[in-house]
């Protein structure tokens, strides 16, 4: 072990990238010709999201989820198992991870589909304007991901798309997260492979000199950032006995969706 | 042997310039029919004897395309070329990802199998997983048996180290190597030269990169170990860096036809190294490095003002 570690820990970022920017752009491309049509309702997906989070109801959280679950299955099965693996030892790793999350989103999705509606609504009205803001900046930022391609001078082929390609696939991940109340557990499990996969491609693409290379590592950030201020937010506006029965989240709601409710954990959190 | 002033031996270099002489004028004599290629300077490597080209082709990055058809067509062109050039030596490793399968596939479909001369390497951290990985590239490869076996970045050489002698003892190998990059581990590496039997080892060297001149080449030249140099153009950075000037004049000798050649032509002509593997995506870039090895090579003089030159820049 102190060998492989001495061996390893001599290699600079670059040294460590097995294939070049050409092989890499090439991977989208033969992704997005085995998906066919579906690349546009691919394409589509952070439609569905970024409309989840700006309506703001639990039903459509949920099925939000349900996108995001079945996005990151499908970017653990052909992007990173069948294309990315043959080029780099680690995808493997990564497909299971990815194909883990889509479980666990898949799990939650489910849950909050099936809670009592004013759980479900308490849930999801927990959110504050700013993480609505973030969330959405989130899921543009991965909707107009694609977009890459052209502007760097790819071929439309080699368009990276949400639910076909891991960057926006993890945007729209962290975009849903961001306006979620969900308990430290929960939020964690849901969040690892995204916030894992934004830090590991800030470095790929950084390695290959990609302009984009810091937008995942600071969409990352962001949401921690937001996640640390929601619960920093939690003690000072839980004042009365009735709301800390309730759950001492809920009083961060903010706007239209704030609710009082006299039941907790009906929700998976 | 006897060696020409810059250290290459003689027989080589007499070799490489009759053939660079004959050439114009076979090709004035019979207009119609291509011109013949001179050839690519032989080196020899000391524990065997045999002859290998003194170019050879890296696969890190460039052939780690995966099934990608398009860029598969790419490696094979690359790979034709290579070896209608008169190249041999084609080195990789398991850490290389699909490089491995890709010079299977080109090998198979060239109908090469016969003539590549394969550098391999073991790169497991653990002395029990080696052969299972050596067989592993073997079949890879399409090859009843690998050249060569290089223990890659000195990566468990201690338990690699007995099992592939026992191999090439058994018949399984033909020759054992290690390997290092980048100015690492040098000092364990030298190490490893004084004390143990090797046939070949492998490390970085090029016009800006020239630590390994200090103890390593001499030592190898001393063993009477075969080495094999990779990066000779740190990756295509440096010849990023040198293209931005011209080439001096008074390499006009050597007849290169870029800083891509003056750079090998630098690298092959210290008397100690045996073949460089430059790797490469671009056929062009193919023909351009094994014309490095034809024609004259800079003397020891010669040599020392390159490296002064580049210094400058």
């Amino acid at each position: 072990m102190a060998e492989w570690w001495q061996t390893l820990s001599s290699y600079r970022l670059h040294d460590l990238l097995m294939f070049s920017p050409r092989v890499h752009a090439r991977l989208f491309e033969l992704v997005n010709a085995q998906a066919g049509p579906l690349v546009w309702i691919a394409a589509a997906l952070p439609l569905g999201v970024g409309l989840a989070v700006h309506r703001g109801s639990a039903r459509a959280h949920a099925g939000a989820a349900l996108l995001v679950s079945l996005a990151l299955a499908l970017v653990a099965e052909w992007h990173l198992r069948r294309t990315l693996a043959e080029i780099l030892w680690i995808a493997p790793a990564w497909a299971f991870a990815f194909a883990a999350a889509s479980l666990a989103w898949l799990a939650w999705a489910v849950m909050a589909w099936r809670a009592p509606v004013g759980a479900a609504q308490r849930t999801a009205g927990r959110s504050t304007s700013s993480a609505r803001a973030l969330a959405l900046l989130l899921a543009c930022l991965a909707l107009v991901w694609p977009l890459l391609a052209p502007l760097q001078g790819r071929p439309w082929l080699q368009a990276e798309v949400a639910g076909l390609a891991p960057e926006p696939t993890v945007l729209l991940a962290l975009s849903l997260l961001t306006v979620l109340g969900l308990r430290e557990a929960v939020w964690w499990l849901l969040a690892l492979a995204p916030l894992a996969w934004c830090l590991f491609a800030g470095l790929m693409l950084q390695a290959l000199q990609a302009p984009q290379a810091a937008l995942p590592p600071l969409a990352a950030m962001a949401v921690m950032a937001a996640r640390a201020m929601s619960l920093l937010k939690r003690p000072a506006m839980a004042p009365s006995a009735s709301s800390r029965r309730v759950d001492s989240s809920c009083a961060a709601a903010d706007g239209p969706h704030q609710r009082a409710v006299t039941s907790d954990n009906e929700l998976p959190r | 042997m006897k060696r020409s002033a810059s250290g290459i031996p003689r027989r080589d270099l007499l070799a490489a310039g009759a053939a660079a002489l004959a050439w114009p004028a076979s090709a004035a004599a019979a207009a119609p029919s291509p011109a013949p290629i001179p050839a690519v300077l032989q080196r020899r490597i000391p524990s065997t004897g045999e002859g290998i080209p003194a170019v050879g082709l890296g696969t890190w990055i460039t052939f780690n395309v995966g099934r990608d058809p398009v860029l598969r067509d790419g490696a094979l062109a690359v790979m034709r070329a290579f070896f209608d050039g008169g190249g041999s030596v084609v080195d990789s490793s398991p850490m290389y990802g699909s490089s491995q399968e890709v010079v299977g596939h080109g090998l198979a479909t060239l109908g090469r199998v016969g003539t590549v001369f394969a550098a391999e390497k073991v790169w497991t951290g653990a002395g029990r997983g080696g052969p299972a990985q050596i067989e592993a590239t073997r079949r890879l490869w399409g090859l009843p048996k690998l050249d060569l076996i290089q223990i890659h970045n000195l990566l468990a050489w201690e338990e690699h180290l007995p099992t592939l002698q026992a191999m090439k003892a058994e018949g399984r190998l033909r020759l054992v190597g290690m390997t290092t990059s980048h100015g690492r581990r040098h000092s364990e590496l030298e190490r490893v030269l004084q004390a143990e039997r090797i046939d070949t080892v492998q490390l970085t060297y090029n016009l800006l990169d020239r630590e390994a001149e200090q103890r390593l080449l001499p030592l190898a030249q001393e063993r009477g170990i075969a080495v094999i140099v990779n990066r000779p153009f740190q990756e295509g950075a440096l010849l990023r860096t040198l293209a931005r000037h011209p080439l001096p004049a008074f390499v006009a000798e050597l007849g290169c036809d870029g800083w891509a050649q003056l750079a090998l032509k630098f690298v092959l002509s210290h008397p100690a190294v045996t073949c460089a593997i430059p790797a490469t995506t671009q056929v062009g870039h193919v023909r351009q490095n094994l014309g490095a090895a034809r024609g004259p090579l800079p003397d020891a003089a010669l040599r020392r003002r390159i490296a002064a030159h580049v210094a400058a820049l």
